[in-house]
Parts: structure tokens; sequence; C-alpha cells
């Protein structure tokens, strides 16, 4: 599904290039749980960004579903974007201003799905993860774990078949945590592919294989 | 559908920045709309119906009076060939104020000013009643030789009258009115607006057209307008006016023999000026004519300048409120950009906010509108034509609208467009992580504040010397003392008091005794204004002087006395100088300046020429008085000098009582009235006045400029006061956490305070000079142009060092505040808020 050859990213600085990722190598197969480690700085959240398609100054060739990324245009990245990807952020990131329902109807939208399309699919998802009763609240009026809960399912509501997490669960309690790991893996039983960077090695537990970062280079798979 | 729902949420989450930008915006298109309505109505576009370009006045004009701008009317052998001639015009119209009419009100008859026009009058301008009618072309009456209908007619009274005479009664149509002894039918009401071709017209009366005829004298009183055919141009109907011009110097010759051909002798006079001409003017030039012209066009011109100010400090401020908004923003575009929002998405959003602020601050701009022309209004005298009603000006609301939009979409564009190329990756970080004010930005921000500063500083100069200038104005000596001092115009009827000298003198003696006599009045004197210049050579000065005859009482009738006016020379008048046969005469000190510079004046001698075989009438100063200011502070006072009042007939201006008092004027108001009526029973309303208060009110016109000049510069210093605080505001909260992480090294408050204070004053200082140089600029181009200024020099530096100061102290006040917020910022909780 992913293939990424000898992909480096490099920022400008005063003393010259400073290269966040070094000649990464990497085949992540349709329907695997993998997850991205390393220390800070170790480039995890950068690869993440540039697979979301989020990151478009990099080297190297990226192939998703065998097309070659690396050739497309940036409107064409977004439109692959908008098909294949649905994110997870460790700060969840909804719009404080919508509500529950709302947020979940917001890449819908963006995905010009018709109006009656979208409130089945809203409905659905909201029953999906219970959180139907939530519906007309707004994030500010939900506990951490029902946030990221909400996330989790404004990230699959369109249907992607990868789904990118950044620390999803580094600002939940064990409790929570745990509840939205179960989440990714029954979405990952469903089908879904997903890669997470995460710190905690027992959330690296519920996935198929662990990718370590230091310094950018990839260290071990 | 949606952006409109979130866009509309947004606002309500943020009311206290909605509701200062929906009122900022209010007021920038409100006032605007407001002052371009008036302006529209009453100077740039006046005349309405289809085609104004194309309604012409037509009058006669010598040298003199082109010099001057004077537009004289027509007489009836002009008309007549006018009305002759069909080939140039499609309409043509007239009105003649001639004599004024007797109405009886009360106790006293009043003098009522009416207009003889034409029966297709009114539809010239397509000016419509709101009650009843106007004329039909059978309705024209003829006029007999006393210029009055010769037959009870049809009348169209003004909206004053109306409310006047009829308190506003809807069933006046078909009553009677009584005026100089005819009575008329009133047949319909002109709306409130109309005024024309005089402002003060209480009533219009339909009378047929003037002709040349035998019982008489023609006269150029008829205000003539047209409208030109299609095809016909201004200059092809000049062409045509210029040989009829020529055709009556011919037929009305130089030389004619007042003897022979009396009626036609007067008329001659005026053809025979040097220059004179019949001319054509398109209609819109009436409305800015004169010096009230000039006045009102300075008055309005000045408001639109300050205005148009505020309207771009209101613009800077909500282009910074909406900026500062949007750059807030930042992570929420970038979390709808990671869920798949294009940058068409995105700037959607955005623009649908700033469209829709836009719209709510043009809704509050309406309301502002209707306020603010209520307000203006008061600023059109009511002597002015009126043809059209002031209302909102459809073109002006456009424009402002436009320019309020204009900045809601390019101020929220800019950051939409970068909220839409915002790094994504970005989003997936803590927003605001070592975030300060990226450095273009602030200079964007810091550069709106700039311009604020430096409109305010002009407009609060502009706001400074009309304070001066009506300060220095109250301070004026107007050459006597005003306290206690009434003044009481009597109107005699003139039909019994015309050419009467003797009598009129014994009336007025009469008078004088019984004011005099009335409890409170220490001193009564009598002045008789001729009101018109005459033309005098003075020996030993200037050639020919044009100077103006007052008839003043002496001794117990001495009008210096009472007015307390200080006598500069030689001596007052007694009872010797009565008669024109004495030939004395006291002058003011402005004609002693004018005739004989730095020289003794009493003594000297002037004449009046006389008739062809009579002797000149030669006069001698016998005493100089100081210069009289007593009907406003600002009049321009003429060379005068004063003869006794028994000299003078019932022409200019009315036998004027100037009475010194003790009491109550209130009080003594009523007796005054009874005693008028008690010596003249045909006696006319009185006009009595307090002369202070007079002279107080005569500068109300400036008092109102100015107050509105200080409204709008207190404006637009508050609305620059918000603009610098908000960008310092926002400014702090961007860096909090810079400013925790400073704190937490050690850095101590007042470095704080004065890390932003010195922010703000660095944009105040360089707002201030780039205003000042401004302001000097435009106040040294624009001099009296704008703002007609009483003694007081445009760069008064009284009045700049105050505006400076005020402007600085305000300007530091709102960056205060942001300051004293961020030297309050715990440390601690900066970073964990980070």
């Amino acid at each position: 599904m992913i293939k990424l050859l000898n992909l480096e990213k490099s920022v400008k600085t005063k003393a010259g290039f400073t290269y966040l990722l070094r000649q990464i190598n990497l085949d992540i197969a349709e329907g695997e749980f993998v997850t991205i480690m390393g220390p800070s700085g170790a480039g995890k959240s950068t690869l993440l960004s540039i697979i979301g398609f989020y990151d478009s100054a990099w080297e190297g060739e990226y192939y998703l579903f065998d097309q070659a990324v690396h050739k497309l245009a940036p409107k064409e990245r977004a439109a692959l974007n908008k098909r294949h990807v649905g994110f997870v952020f460790q700060q969840f990131h909804l719009l404080e201003d919508l509500t529950v329902a709302e947020n979940l109807d917001i890449p819908l939208s963006y995905r010009d799905v018709r109006k009656s399309e979208r409130e089945g699919i809203v409905a659905d998802t909201l029953d999906r993860f219970g959180i139907v009763a939530k519906k007309d609240l707004f994030p500010s009026q939900l506990s951490g774990g029902q946030q990221q809960l909400v996330a989790v399912a404004r990230a699959i509501v369109a249907k992607p078949s990868l789904i990118l997490a950044d620390e999803p669960t580094g600002n939940l309690h064990s409790d929570q945590g745990r509840e939205i790991m179960e989440l990714f893996k029954k979405l990952n039983d469903a089908g879904t592919t997903i890669v997470q960077v995460t710190h905690s090695e027992t959330n690296a537990a519920y996935g198929h294989r662990v990718i370590r970062l230091r310094d950018g280079w990839l260290a071990k798979e | 559908m949606n952006d409109f729902k979130f866009a509309f949420r947004q606002l309500l989450k943020n009311p206290g920045f909605t509701a200062v930008a929906v009122l900022t915006l209010g007021l920038g298109i409100g006032a605007n709309t407001a002052i371009f309505s008036v302006v529209n109505s009453t100077l740039l576009n006046p005349v309405p119906g289809p085609e104004p370009e194309r309604l012409m006045q037509i009058g006669e004009q010598n040298s003199e009076q082109r010099q001057s701008g004077f537009f004289h009317g027509v007489g009836p052998p002009v008309f007549q060939a006018l009305r002759e001639n069909q080939d140039f015009f499609s309409d043509l119209v007239w009105a003649n104020s001639g004599t004024p009419f007797s109405s009886k009100t009360g106790d006293f008859t009043e003098r009522v000013q009416g207009s003889r026009v034409s029966s297709d009058f009114f539809g010239c301008w397509n000016a419509r009643p709101i009650l009843g009618r106007t004329f039909a072309p059978d309705e024209a009456v003829p006029i007999g030789k006393d210029g009055m209908p010769i037959a009870d007619s049809a009348i169209v009274i003004a909206y004053a009258f109306w409310k006047s005479h009829f308190s506003g009664d809807a069933d006046v149509i078909g009553k009677s009115i009584e005026l100089s002894g005819r009575r008329f039918t009133a047949i319909g009401v002109m709306p409130s607006h109309f005024g024309f071709p005089w402002g003060g017209d209480q009533f219009w009366l339909p009378a047929e057209d003037p002709h040349v005829r035998p019982d008489l004298v023609e006269t150029p009183n008829y205000k003539v307008f047209a409208r030109l055919k299609p095809g016909v141009s201004a200059q092809q109907a000049q062409a045509m006016l210029d040989v009829l011009t020529q055709r009556l110097m011919r037929e009305y010759p130089r030389g004619m023999s007042p003897k022979t051909d009396w009626l036609r002798y007067g008329y001659a006079m005026f053809i025979q000026k040097e220059g004179w001409s019949i001319r054509i003017r398109p209609l819109r030039e009436i409305f800015v004519e004169g010096q009230l012209g000039m006045n009102l066009k300075r008055t309005l011109f000045g408001l639109v300048g300050a205005l148009g100010f505020v309207l771009l400090i209101a613009c800077a401020n909500v282009a910074n409120l909406i900026l500062a908004r949007t750059e807030n923003r930042q992570q929420e575009l970038a979390i709808r950009a990671a869920l798949g929002a294009g940058r068409v998405r995105l700037m959607r959003q955005v623009l649908t906010e700033s469209v829709l602020l836009a719209f709510l601050g043009g809704l509050a701009g309406l309301v502002i509108t209707v306020w603010g022309m209520m307000a203006l209004e008061s600023f059109i005298p009511y002597w002015r034509p009126h043809l059209k009603e002031v209302r909102i000006d459809g073109s002006a609301l456009g424009i402002t609208l436009l320019i309020s939009l204009g900045t809601g979409l390019a101020a929220g564009l800019a950051p939409g467009l970068r909220g839409s190329r915002v790094a994504l990756a970005n989003a997936m970080k803590q927003a605001g992580t070592g975030a300060t004010v990226g450095i273009g930005w602030r200079r964007y921000h810091g550069g709106l504040v700039v311009i604020q500063v430096a409109l305010a500083l002009i407009l609060l100069t502009g706001a400074g010397l009309m304070i001066e200038n009506v300060v220095r104005l109250l301070h004026v000596n107007p050459g006597f003392d005003p306290e206690n001092l009434l003044r009481v115009s009597v109107q005699l009827p003139w039909e019994k008091y015309e050419r009467q000298r003797e009598k009129t003198s014994l009336l007025l003696a009469d008078l004088r005794e019984r004011f005099a006599a009335l409890p409170g009045v220490k001193a009564v004197g009598i002045e008789k204004e001729s009101g018109f210049p005459e033309t005098f050579n003075v020996d030993g000065g200037p050639q020919s002087v044009e100077l103006y005859r007052v008839g003043c009482g002496m001794e117990e009738s001495d009008l210096f006395r009472a007015m307390r006016v200080p006598l500069l020379a030689g001596r007052y008048f007694n009872r010797d100088d009565i008669g024109e046969g004495s030939g004395t005469a006291i002058i003011n000190e402005t004609m002693a300046q004018l005739c004989w510079p730095e020289e003794v004046a009493v003594g000297r001698k002037f004449r009046a020429p006389g008739a062809p075989g009579a002797g000149d009438q030669v006069y001698e100063v016998v005493g100089v008085v100081g210069d009289i200011r007593d009907y406003s502070y600002d009049q321009e006072v003429f060379p005068t000098f004063y003869r006794p009042y028994q000299e003078l007939d019932l022409q200019g201006g009315p036998p004027t009582f100037l009475m010194r008092i003790h009491t109550d004027p209130r009080a003594l108001t009523q007796v005054i009235r009874k005693e008028l009526k008690a010596a003249e029973p045909a006696m006319g309303t009185p006009d009595i006045h307090v002369v202070k208060q007079k002279l107080y009110d005569s500068t109300q016109a400036r008092r109102t400029y100015m107050y509105y000049l200080m409204v709008i510069a207190a404006g637009g210093l508050l609305l620059s006061a918000l603009g610098i605080y908000g960008v310092l505001s926002y400014a702090v909260t961007r860096r909090t956490r810079e400013i925790g992480i400073r704190m937490a090294m050690g850095a101590e408050r007042r470095r704080v305070l004065g890390m932003v204070l010195r922010e703000g004053a660095r944009l105040i200082g360089v707002g201030v000079v780039a205003g000042l140089v401004a302001a000097l600029w435009l106040t040294r181009l624009l001099g009296n142009q704008l703002f007609k200024l009483f003694e007081v020099r445009p760069n008064d530096p009284v009045v700049l060092a105050g505006v400076l100061l005020f402007l600085s102290a305000v300007a530091l006040l709102a960056c205060w505040l942001p300051a004293r917020r961020a030297a309050r910022v715990d440390p601690m909780e900066a970073l964990r808020y980070e």
C-alpha cells in the first residue's frame, strides 16, 4: 500500500541543511497496524506528515497504491489525502465552535458529499461510536477521552483506507487511552490500515510491527 | 449555507469583537452616507426630475454683476420674447416674489413672503403637493398695478405656513386665506422640503405671464427657468439670447426721456448698464451661488473631508481587528485544512465572516445615516432654495458599503490566503508553540496604527482650530455694551408712512417717549438703516467710495449713548444737526480709516454728487464713533456715516429702538407690544430680541460646526485609541509565552511594561510626525477654504501643541492598558498555558 524509497527531508538553517529524515525505505501493506517509535526529534511526526500528504517538501520516492506520489502535483496529492487519509491528533484538534455532529460533518462536506447522504453517515458514525447523546454538545463540554473518541470518529467518517495517528493517547489517562487503542484495533480488524506514532510500548503492542527512528534514520524494523 | 451558519456562530461567540467591528463599520458607513446624501441633494445634484442638466435659469447681468456672480431676474420684455420663441425651450416657467403680503395674526399684521408663479411652475420639477393639487393652466390671474392679483385666486401653501396657520389641518383644502385684503382658496400644500426659488416662501399664487404693459414699470424681477429642448445646447440658447440682447438694446436706447416714456425709462436704465446681456446658466448653479452657498459648501465639504478620515480610520481598525482575529484562528484553519478543506473552502469560510460583518455594519450604518441626516439638515439655512428632499443617497450608501466590504474582504483575504497555505504539519503540533508575532505582520498592524494616529491628529487639528475660532469669536468686542440691551424693530404700515418722513418721525418720537417711560428702561436710542450703499467723493481722500447711511437719534434718543458706543473724536449730534441743510455727519472708525487713514477725520468733508444742475450734497465730519457689530461677532463692518433719523425714508431697514434696561426683558416685551399697538393700531408684528442673545446666537452655526467636528474628531480619536489598544493587546497575547520566559529569566515588571509601552510609543511617534506634516500641509493648502477661521492661523502653535499633547496622552493610555496586562503576566501560568 505504502512504499517509501530513499525518502529524505531537510530544512535550511543558517548552518546549512539539517536533515530531519535520511534514506527512509519503508513498505506498509494494506491492513497493517504499524507503530513508529523513537526519541523526541527523531522525525516520527515528520514522517507521519509526509505519509499523510501534509508535508510536500521532501525528496525520494513515495508510492501509495502504486501511484507515484512524488510525481503528483499538490492538487492531486490533496485529492489523494481526501480519498485515503484520516488523521488523529494528540491534542484532538476538534473545532471548538462546532458541535460533535458538525465536527463529524466537516470532513464529509469538504469531500462534497451531498447533505442528505452526510446526515446518514454522521448518524451512523455517532451510533457506532456510542456518542449519539453527545451530538449537540460542543467539544469543551466533553471529557478528554470523549473528545479523542470524537476525533477518531471524525478521522474515519469519510471511510479512509489509512488512519494516521500522532500520539493519540498522549493527552489521555490510561483507561481512556486503552479505550482508544481498542477502537483502533477494531478498525484495523475491519481492514483499515493504521500508522501510529507513540512513545508507549503498551500502545505499540496493539500493532503488528514497530518502526524505530533515531536522528532521522530508520533504526530497526 | 453552512459557512454562513458557522460565520454567524463565530460572530455571536465573540460579542465584543462583533460589536466593536459592526459599530465601527456602521459609524464609518452611516456618517459618510449621511454627509454624502446631504451634499448630493443640496449641492451636487439638487435638481430633481429627468435630465436635470437640461434645466436652465435665464437672467440679466451687467459686467459688475458678472464679476460678483449675481444673477438678476428678467424683465417683461425679455420674458415676452422668450415666450414667443418656441424653438429652444420645452418648458418655460417663472416666479416673482414682488411686494410682501400682509397677514393678520392676533393683534398684529405680519408681513409674509410668497411668490407669484406661472401656472405650470410646479410641473417643471415634478414637484407634487402632499395635499391637494397644484395649479391648472386656466387658474392664472392677471396682476394689478400694485403687483397684487386683481381677483381672488387659488393658492398653494408651504408646509411651514400650513403648520403655523392651520396647525397641519388635513382639511385645509378649499379653505379661504386672507392676504393683503384679498381672499385666496387653498388648493394644495407643498412638502416641507420644497422651498423654491427662494427658501422661506410661505405660498405661491398663479399669475398671468409677465408682458410689456402700458400701466406698469418694467423691472427685471422675474426669475425664469427653462428646459432645453432635446438637441438644443446651452451654447445655442445663449447665442439666441445674445441676439435678443442686441434687439432689446436697440429698443431701449440710451437717452430715453423719463418725461415722455417714464414706464420704459426705468428698464432702459438696466439695459444700458455696462456689459448688460441676457445669460443662461444651469439651474444647479442657483444652489451654490453667493456667500451663503459658499458657506454651506465649505461647511459640508469640511465635514465630508473629516468624515472621510473617520471612514479611513474605521476601515483601518476593522482591518486590524479582522487580521488579528484571523491570525488567532490559524490553528483552526490548519485543522480544517488537515480535514480536507481546500484553499477555496478556507478562503470562503474566512471571507463569509468578513462579508457578514460588513453586512451587519451596513445595517448599523443605515440607522446612523438616518440620524446623521437629521443632524446635518440643521446646517441648511431655511432661506436656501430647495427642490429635492434630502434622502438617503443610494450610490453614496453603495460606495461606502463597497469600501467597508472591500476592507472586510481585503482584511479577511490576506490571512485567509495565509491560512490556506499554512504548513499543515503545524496543525499536528500544539498551536503557538514558540509563536511570537511575525515581523511582517507586526509591520502590517503597525502601519495601520500609524495611519490611524496620523488621521486622528489631522481631525483633532481641525476640531482644535474650530474650538479656538469659536472661543476667539465669543471674546470679540462688539464695539458697544451688549449687556441688558433690547432691540425693538417696528413694522410701520407701509401704506400710511411711505414717503411720510415727518409723520414717521413724530410716531418714532412718540414711541421713544412711551418706551422711556416704561419701568426698568434707562435709555432709548433710535436707529434707521438705509440698507444700501451710496457713492460719495471724499475731499482729500479716495474719489469714489461706497458708504452706508444710518439714521440715528440724538440727545434723549441718542443711539450711541444708549448702546454705549465710544466716541473716538469730535462730538455727538444735537438738535441743530437735524435737517439736510446742516450737513454734519458722525462716521464710524472703518470709514475714517478708509477715507482718511492715519489722519484726523473730524472737520473733513465728503460729498454726494447732486442731480444734473443741482449742487453736491456736502457732509462735514463732526464725530467719529467706534465700529459696531450688533448682529454677529464676525459681521463685516461697512464704512458708515450717521445722520439724524428724521431725514430717512421708510425704505431699507425697519426703524429700530435700542433700549438699555435693568429688568426682565420677557416681561417688558408684552408691554412694548401694547405700547406699539396703542401708538399705531395698524402696526406690524415687531421683532424684539435681547442683543447679547442675538450675538451669541449668531455663532450658532459655527458652534454647531465645532461640536460636530469635536464629535467627529473624538470618534476618530476613540477609534484610533481602540486600534492602538487592539494591536498592542493582540501582540501581548501572542507574546504571553515570550513574556513569561523573559520574566522567568529575571525581567522585572517595569521592564516588561516599558517594552510594550516603547513598542506603542514608537508607532504613535511615527503617526504623530506623519499626521503633523499632513495637518500642516493640509491647513496651509486649504487655509480658510474649508474652515472659515476668525483671527486664527491655520498653523496656530497653541492649537497644534494642545492637539499633540492630547492625542499623545490618549494614545499612551491606550498603550498602557495592554502594557499593564503584560507586566502582570504570571510566568508559571504563561508557560503552563503554552
